[in-house]
C-alpha cells in the first residue's frame, strides 16, 4: 500500500516540497538548460558538434587581435569555397593562458589540427604532440600554381629554406611558418614633428639622442609627463638594446678564443678566457657598449624596470611616450588603436664619426633571417592531410602575401611582394656576430637581470658591475656549462638515439618504412643525416670541449688556441699579450 | 576504403564489421562517430560528459595513450589484438604495424606487437629477427622505463642463433652501444662488440657506423692525447680503406675537428676539414659553419689566399647566414694584407683598418 508523503501543511507529492526548495530546484534546471545551450553552442562553433556533415579543420593561435583572427577567417572561407566539404574553425586564445591551454588540449587528446608553437625547437613537445612533417615539405605547394614557385617544393618556396620549422635535435620539420619577425622601434610622427620640427626618423645614434631631447624639452615646455621612450624591463635587457649594442660592439672579439672555429659568440670560451686570465670584460668596448645604454637609460619612464610590454604600449599609444620597442606584431595593434601616425626605424647605431662611439661599432647586428609564426600539426587529427593542405593552401606565394598585407607582416614565401614602409622589418642577414658572450646559464643570468638594471638606475658603477659579473663567472660557469648543462645534453642525447634509430631501422626492414627523397634534408638518406647529427654534431661538441677543460686548468692545453693568422686580419686584433702568447706557443709547436 | 579497414578486412570480416557498425570508417574519414550521432541537447551534454569521463580514465590508465577517447582507445587495442594473433604466414603486417607504433614512439604499443611475433607459432627467421631487433630497441628507448638487460638479450639472441643473418653485424653494433660508455669497463666491453663487427662482417653496411662508434669510445672520453690518436686512427684507417661509404662525410667530420680543437694539431686538420666542406654535410643549414671553419684552418696556419675560396663559398651558398658578413669582412681584409705583401698598395693611408661598419646601410 502506497503512503504519500505528508507534511505538517497536510500537502502531500510534489505539492509538499516547500516553496524554498522549489525554487531553488528550478534555478537550477534552467541553468543546467542555459549551460547545457551555451556548451553546445560553443562546441557547434568550434565545430565540435557538427552543423553539416563537412569535414572540420581546427586551428587555433595566440594573437588575440581582431585583424589576426579576421585574416584567418577569410583564408578559411576562400579555402572553404575551394573545398565544400571542408569547414575551417579559428581559434584565438589568450596568449597568457594559451600554452596552459593547449597542455590541456594535448593531455585531453582535444588538441586542434593545427596549433601555433609557443617555442621554436620544443623537441619535448613536437616529439609527444606533433605530427613530422619532413616528407611533406618535401613535396610541392599545389597551390603556386601559375606563379613562380610553381614545381618548387613547399620547403623552397620559403625565403629561409622553412628552417624556422626544422627542429634540429629530432632532424625533422615539424612546424609551418608563416611570417617572418623582427625587433624595431615605433614612434609617434605627429609628436616628432611638434618636437623635433620633422617626423623622419633619425639616421644614427645621435640624432637619436637630439630627438629624445627635443621630445623631453618639449614635453616641459608645455608642462606635459611625455618621455621620449617607453621601456619595459625585458626590452632593456638581453632581448632588447642590451644584445645590440653588445654584438655591435664586440662582434668578432670572440674569433680568438674560438678554439672550434665555430664562427659563433662562445660562451665556452669566455669561460675559459677567464680562467686562463686571457679574456676579462673590463675593456673599453665592453665599457662603451654599457656607456651607450646608460645615455639611453636617461629616456626611459620612470619606474620602467616594474612596467609590463602593456603597461609601456599604454604609454605610447596614449601618448605619453614617443617611442617604443616592439616586433613585427605591434605595427597593426598600434595603427589600429593609437591616435596618431606611427613610424618604424631600427636601432640606431652611431656613425663612424661619433666622436664617443663611433671607433668601436663593427658593424650592425645580424638578424637570424628565419621564419616564425609556427604552425604544428597534431599527431591526433584524423584529418591530417586536409590540415596539412589548408596550411599549404595559407602559405601559397598569393595568400601569404595577401595575409602579411592584411596584418602589416613581413612575408615568409619567396617573392611575396611587400610594401615599401614594411621593408624595415627586413632582417638584416648581413651583420656581426662572434661578440663577446656576457650570460649563460641561470646563475648568471639572474646575477645580470638584477644587476644590470641597478647599473642602469645609476646604482651601481660599471666596473662593480662588471666586477661582480666576473665573479659569478668565475664561482658558476664552470658549474654550469661543464656539468648541468652537459646533463641536460646528455638526456637529449636519448631522444637523437631514438630518432637515429628509427631511421636505421628502414635502412634493415622494408615493413619499418620506406627511405624516401623527401625524407631527407640534402642529398643523403634520412640515416646518414641522423648518424652526422648524434656523431659528428652533439657527441663532438660535448668530447671536445671534455678534453680541452681538464687540460687548460693543468696547463696542457694552449688558450687562446695558437694561431699564425696575421694581427691585422682579425675583425678586432687581439691585445698583444694574448696576440703574443697565441704566436709564441704556436711556433714552439 | 580506408587503410585501416583494409588491414583488418584482411583477418577477419565480422571483425572488421563490428567496428564499421562502430564508426570506425568515419574515424577514418576525420569524423568523430560519437559526436556525430543525432541527438537531443540533453544526450548531446551527457555524451560530453561521458568523453570527458572517458579520457579521464584512458588518460589515467595508458601513459603513451593518454587523453584518447573510449573509441579511440578501443580501435587502438583491436589493432594489437590483430598483431598478437598466431598464424603461420609471414607476419609483415604485423611488423608493419609494430614499427609504425615504434615511429610514432609508442612503445608500448610497439613491445606488445614486436613480443607478439616473437612468440608467435611457426615464425620464420626473417621476421623473428625483425620482432626481437624491434623489442630490443623498445627496450632500449621506452619513454619511462627503459630495460637495458632485456634489450641486450634480444640483441645478443640475434647475434647467438642468427649470426649468418644481415641483421647479426647490426644487433651487435646495437649490443656495444648499451654498453656504459660512461665507465672504463663500459668502454672496454663495448669495444670488443665493435671489433667484432669490424672483423666478423667486413661486409656488412653496418661497418661505417660501427667505425664511428668505436673511434668514440676514445674520442672526447678519456684525457689522453695518445687514446685520442688511437680513435683518430680508427676513423683514418676506415676512411683509406672506403673512402666512398655512405657515412665518410661524417667521418672527416670526426677525424677534422678533433686534430683542430683538441690536438691543435692544423696540418693534419686541414684535409679533413677540406673533405668536410666538398662532400658537404647532410645538413644544408650547417654548410657555412663549416666553411667557415675550413677557412680558419687555412688562416690559422697563415694561408691566407687559400682561405680566400672559402669564405667567398659561404657568401655564394647562404648568404644571409650569420657567418656571410664576417665571411665578406674577412675577404676584404685578406685582399688588402695580400695586396700590402705584394706591394701593390702604395696610398699608406689605405691601410688603416676600417672596421667601422660605415659601409653597412642604416
Amino acid at each position: 500500500m502506497k503512503t504519500k508523503m505528508k507534511t505538517k501543511t497536510g500537502k502531500t507529492g510534489w505539492r509538499a516540497i516547500s516553496p524554498l526548495i522549489m525554487f531553488g530546484l528550478i534555478l537550477l534546471f534552467v541553468s543546467y538548460g542555459i549551460s547545457l545551450v551555451h556548451v553546445i553552442r560553443i562546441r557547434r562553433n568550434m565545430g565540435d558538434i557538427g552543423v553539416d556533415d563537412r569535414i572540420v579543420i581546427r586551428l587555433a593561435h595566440f594573437l588575440s587581435e581582431e585583424n589576426v583572427q579576421s585574416a584567418f577567417s577569410k583564408l578559411a572561407k576562400d579555402y572553404e569555397e575551394l573545398h565544400p566539404d571542408t569547414r575551417i574553425v579559428v581559434q584565438s586564445v589568450p596568449q597568457r593562458a594559451y600554452q596552459q591551454w593547449l597542455n590541456t588540449q594535448q593531455i585531453g587528446g582535444t588538441t586542434p589540427d593545427l596549433f601555433q608553437l609557443q617555442a621554436r625547437g620544443d623537441w619535448t613537445m613536437a616529439s609527444k604532440f606533433q605530427e613530422v612533417l619532413t616528407s611533406q615539405v618535401g613535396q610541392v605547394n599545389p597551390y603556386n600554381v601559375g606563379t613562380d614557385l610553381e614545381g618548387v617544393p613547399w620547403r623552397d618556396t620559403y625565403t629561409d629554406g622553412m628552417e624556422g620549422g626544422y627542429f634540429f635535435s629530432l632532424l625533422e620539420f615539424y612546424g609551418i611558418p608563416m611570417t617572418i619577425e623582427s625587433t624595431r622601434i615605433f614612434y609617434n610622427k605627429d609628436l616628432f614633428r611638434r618636437a623635433a620640427g620633422s617626423d623622419r626618423p633619425p639616421g644614427n645614434f645621435g640624432e637619436w639622442m637630439e630627438i629624445c631631447a627635443a621630445i623631453q624639452a618639449y614635453g616641459e615646455g608645455r608642462d606635459e609627463t611625455i618621455f621620449p621612450i617607453a621601456a619595459t624591463r625585458d626590452y632593456a635587457l638581453l632581448s632588447g638594446f642590451n644584445g645590440f649594442y653588445v654584438t655591435a660592439f664586440t662582434g668578432g672579439l670572440a674569433i680568438p678564443y674560438d678554439v672550434n672555429a665555430g664562427g659563433g659568440p662562445t660562451t665556452q670560451g669566455t669561460l675559459w678566457g677567464f680562467q686562463t686570465g686571457t679574456l676579462d670584460f673590463d675593456q673599453e668596448r665592453v665599457r662603451a657598449a654599457y656607456d651607450i645604454q646608460l645615455e639611453l637609460a636617461e629616456n626611459y619612464q620612470p619606474g620602467f624596470m616594474s612596467d609590463t610590454a602593456d603597461q609601456a604600449r599604454f604609454l605610447f599609444i596614449q601618448g605619453r611616450a614617443g617611442m617604443l620597442l616592439g616586433n613585427t606584431y605591434d605595427l597593426i595593434l598600434f595603427r589600429d588603436t593609437a591616435r596618431f601616425d606611427v613610424g618604424v626605424f631600427r636601432i640606431p647605431l652611431p656613425d663612424p664619426d661619433d666622436p664617443k662611439y663611433g671607433r668601436f661599432v663593427t658593424g650592425r647586428i645580424w638578424e637570424e633571417p628565419v621564419t616564425k609564426f609556427l604552425f604544428g600539426l597534431s599527431k591526433r587529427s584524423s584529418h591530417k592531410e586536409i590540415a596539412l593542405d589548408f596550411m599549404k593552401f595559407a602559405t601559397s606565394l598569393p595568400n601569404n602575401e595577401w595575409f602579411c598585407r592584411q596584418l602589416d607582416w613581413f612575408p615568409a614565401i619567396r617573392g611575396a611582394e611587400t610594401s615599401d614602409e614594411l621593408q624595415v622589418f627586413a632582417p638584416s642577414g648581413e651583420g656581426v656576430s662572434a661578440s663577446l658572450e656576457l650570460v649563460t646559464g641561470p646563475d648568471i643570468g639572474l646575477y645580470f637581470d638584477h644587476n644590470f638594471l641597478l647599473f642602469l638606475g645609476g646604482h651601481l658603477s660599471f666596473d662593480e658591475f662588471m666586477d661582480g659579473l666576473e665573479e659569478i663567472w668565475r664561482t658558476k660557469g664552470e658549474e654550469w656549462l661543464m656539468v648541468k648543462r652537459f646533463a641536460i645534453t646528455r638526456q637529449e642525447d636519448i631522444s637523437r638515439e631514438r630518432n637515429l634509430s628509427r631511421s636505421r631501422v628502414r635502412v634493415l626492414f622494408e615493413e619499418a618504412g620506406e627511405m624516401n627523397p623527401g625524407q631527407t634534408m640534402g642529398s643523403g638518406t634520412a640515416y646518414q643525416l641522423g648518424v652526422q647529427i648524434v656523431q659528428a654534431f652533439f657527441a663532438h661538441s660535448f668530447n671536445y670541449r671534455q678534453f680541452i677543460h681538464p687540460h687548460i686548468k693543468d696547463g696542457t692545453y694552449q688558450f687562446p688556441p695558437h694561431s699564425l693568422m696575421p694581427a691585422e686580419l682579425y675583425p678586432i686584433p687581439p691585445p698583444d699579450h694574448v696576440l703574443e702568447e697565441m704566436l709564441h706557443r704556436g711556433g714552439q709547436k | 576504403m580506408p587503410r585501416l579497414l583494409m588491414v583488418l578486412d584482411k583477418h577477419s570480416d565480422c571483425q572488421a564489421d563490428a567496428l564499421r557498425s562502430a564508426g570506425a570508417d568515419r574515424w577514418d574519414r576525420g569524423i568523430n562517430p560519437l559526436l556525430r550521432n543525432p541527438a537531443s541537447g540533453v544526450r548531446r551534454g551527457t555524451s560530453l560528459l561521458l568523453i570527458f569521463l572517458l579520457g579521464l580514465i584512458g588518460s589515467a590508465m595508458f601513459a603513451d595513450g593518454a587523453g584518447e577517447s573510449e573509441e579511440q582507445r578501443r580501435l587502438r587495442e583491436y589493432r594489437v589484438l590483430m598483431t598478437d594473433r598466431q598464424d603461420a604466414e609471414q607476419y609483415r603486417d604485423e611488423l608493419t604495424v609494430a614499427w609504425s607504433h615504434y615511429s610514432a614512439l609508442n612503445i608500448q604499443e610497439a613491445t606488445r606487437a614486436f613480443a607478439g611475433v616473437r612468440t608467435a607459432e611457426g615464425v620464420g627467421e626473417r621476421d623473428l629477427v625483425q620482432a626481437l631487433y624491434g623489442l630490443g630497441l623498445c627496450y632500449r628507448f621506452h619513454m619511462h622505463r627503459p630495460n637495458f638487460e632485456e634489450a641486450q638479450a634480444c640483441f645478443d639472441e640475434i647475434a647467438s642463433r642468427f649470426p649468418q643473418n644481415r641483421v647479426a653485424a647490426w644487433a651487435l653494433m646495437e649490443r656495444g652501444s648499451l654498453e656504459d660508455l660512461e665507465t672504463e669497463a663500459g668502454r672496454v666491453a663495448a669495444r670488443l662488440f665493435f671489433g667484432r663487427v669490424l672483423e666478423e662482417y667486413p661486409e656488412s653496411l653496418a661497418i661505417h657506423e660501427t667505425a664511428l662508434r668505436l673511434a668514440g669510445t676514445y674520442l672526447g672520453r678519456t684525457l689522453d692525447p695518445e687514446l685520442i690518436r688511437e680513435g683518430l686512427a680508427v676513423l683514418e684507417k676506415h676512411i683509406e680503406r672506403h673512402p666512398d661509404n655512405p657515412l665518410v662525410g661524417t667521418m672527416h667530420y670526426r677525424v677534422g675537428y678533433f686534430y683542430f680543437a683538441c690536438l691543435q694539431d692544423y696540418e693534419k686538420a686541414l684535409p679533413h676539414s677540406v673533405a668536410t666542406s666538398t662532400l658537404k654535410m647532410e645538413d644544408p643549414y650547417r654548410w657555412p659553419e663549416d666553411y667557415w671553419h675550413t677557412a680558419m684552418n687555412f688562416m690559422r696556419l697563415n694561408r691566407p689566399e687559400e682561405a680566400l675560396p672559402w669564405f667567398e663559398k659561404i657568401l655564394i651558398d647562404k648568404p644571409t647566414s650569420r657567418e656571410a658578413f664576417p665571411a665578406k669582412q674577412m675577404i676584404e681584409r685578406i685582399n688588402r694584407y695580400l695586396d700590402d705583401q705584394r706591394g701593390l698598395r702604395r696610398d699608406p693611408a689605405d691601410t688603416d683598418s676600417d672596421d667601422s661598419g660605415a659601409d653597412l646601410p642604416q
